[in-house]
């Protein structure tokens, strides 16, 4: 909790150094925050290079707005909603045909060598199939659920989702989602996962 | 039998149902293989999910967030005076005090073609009324007030027509 107040200090104190000028301040904020946000995009995305794109616009919109940004809530609460919006709104939009399975396996088999590394990644590449066919609403819930860093509170916050709804709405996520590695797999689902 | 539903099995994985619910329902899952079946199944659903990493951006994804920001005009961050208002209100109190104290120990005044060096007991308020008399006598004053008119002016052509006509015409330009 100590831990998670500092942090919040951190990013206070860089958005003062950053709404002086201070570009250095800008750079480690970003540095601070981009996995996390960009996580967010490529899983409503699926494509790489849009969910860059999406998360690039997303932090250039908080910067150039951070002086409206009332602190009362956590800066990265903050950041990871307007990335989800931001993300959403090229989903609407989105042309790019998002990155295929065979794609993933590809660039992410290739280097590896022992049989349970490929058969982890192997699974994880099943997985991620099975979340590409989710709704995007339902792959944002599971990712802010299971990267484990926000409460059903925050995730409300970020996705403007009540908290008990998006209790629920991650239980039934999780089983569209096993339904979805039923269809892929067939009965396979447990043995390979 | 009464089975489990996935709402159900996913709260005993999660740890969220009470004990005498996660008793009852780990004593159904050894007499039921219906349920048994789900529950590994969405056992293993969760262990996977709980393995989801975060992704990580490109190498360049900062610098070019940085670039957009502070080289394209587009985008640049807005500058704010608001973070320095409290610098300049303690610079500016510093600036005052000392100029009060300068003024009020040792003033030199042209009194009738005389350079005069007075302290603060030798007839201060006398010189300073003839100060201030000659101020206004010489067009000193009137040339002060032109040249902050001046200021006021140039300041003004700049926030409202300059600046507003650059911004709109730097948009236009492809980068």
């Amino acid at each position: 909790m100590s831990d998670n107040l500092a942090k919040d200090e951190k990013d206070f104190a860089l958005i003062d150094r950053i709404i002086a000028g201070d570009q250095v301040a800008c750079r480690i904020l970003i540095d601070r925050h981009k996995s996390y946000a960009f996580t967010i995009a490529k899983r409503i995305l699926i494509n790489s290079q849009e969910a860059e794109e999406a998360a690039q616009d997303a932090f250039i919109k908080a910067i150039q707005s951070l002086r409206k940004f009332n602190r009362e809530s956590k800066f990265s609460t903050w950041l990871y909603r307007i990335a989800f919006n931001t993300a959403v709104s090229y989903k609407r939009k989105q042309k790019i045909v998002p990155d295929s399975l065979d794609d993933y396996k590809l660039g992410q088999l290739g280097e590896s060598g022992n049989a349970e590394t490929l058969l982890d990644q192997e699974r994880h590449a099943y997985l991620m199939q099975a979340m590409n066919n989710l709704l995007p609403d339902d792959v944002t819930m599971l990712t802010l659920f299971y990267l484990k860093e926000f409460s059903l509170e925050e995730i409300e916050q970020i996705t403007g989702i009540a908290a008990n709804t998006a209790k629920v709405k991650v239980y039934r996520a999780r089983k569209r989602l096993a339904a979805e590695l039923q269809k892929i797999l067939k009965n396979e689902v447990k043995t390979l996962l | 039998m009464k089975h489990y539903n996935e709402e159900e099995l996913f709260s005993y994985i999660d740890g969220t149902c009470d004990s005498q619910s996660a008793l009852q329902l780990e004593r159904h899952l050894v007499d039921c293989p219906h349920c048994n079946e789900l529950y590994e199944t969405l056992l293993s659903v969760d262990s996977q999910l709980q393995l989801l990493p975060k992704e990580k951006p490109s190498a360049h994804f900062t610098s070019a967030i940085m670039e957009k920001l502070y080289v394209d005009p587009r985008h640049s961050v807005p500058f704010s005076f608001t973070y320095y208002t409290r610098y300049f209100l303690i610079f500016g109190l510093v600036v005052s005090v000392i100029s009060l104290f300068i003024s009020l120990f040792s003033i030199g005044i042209v009194n009738d073609g005389v350079l005069q060096h007075i302290g603060l007991n030798t007839y201060l308020f006398e010189n300073i009324s003839n100060t201030i008399i000659a101020f206004f006598k010489t067009g000193s004053f009137i040339n002060i007030m032109l040249g902050v008119s001046t200021l006021l002016l140039l300041v003004l052509l700049d926030k409202a027509v300059l600046n507003p006509f650059f911004n709109k015409r730097s948009q236009k330009i492809v980068w």
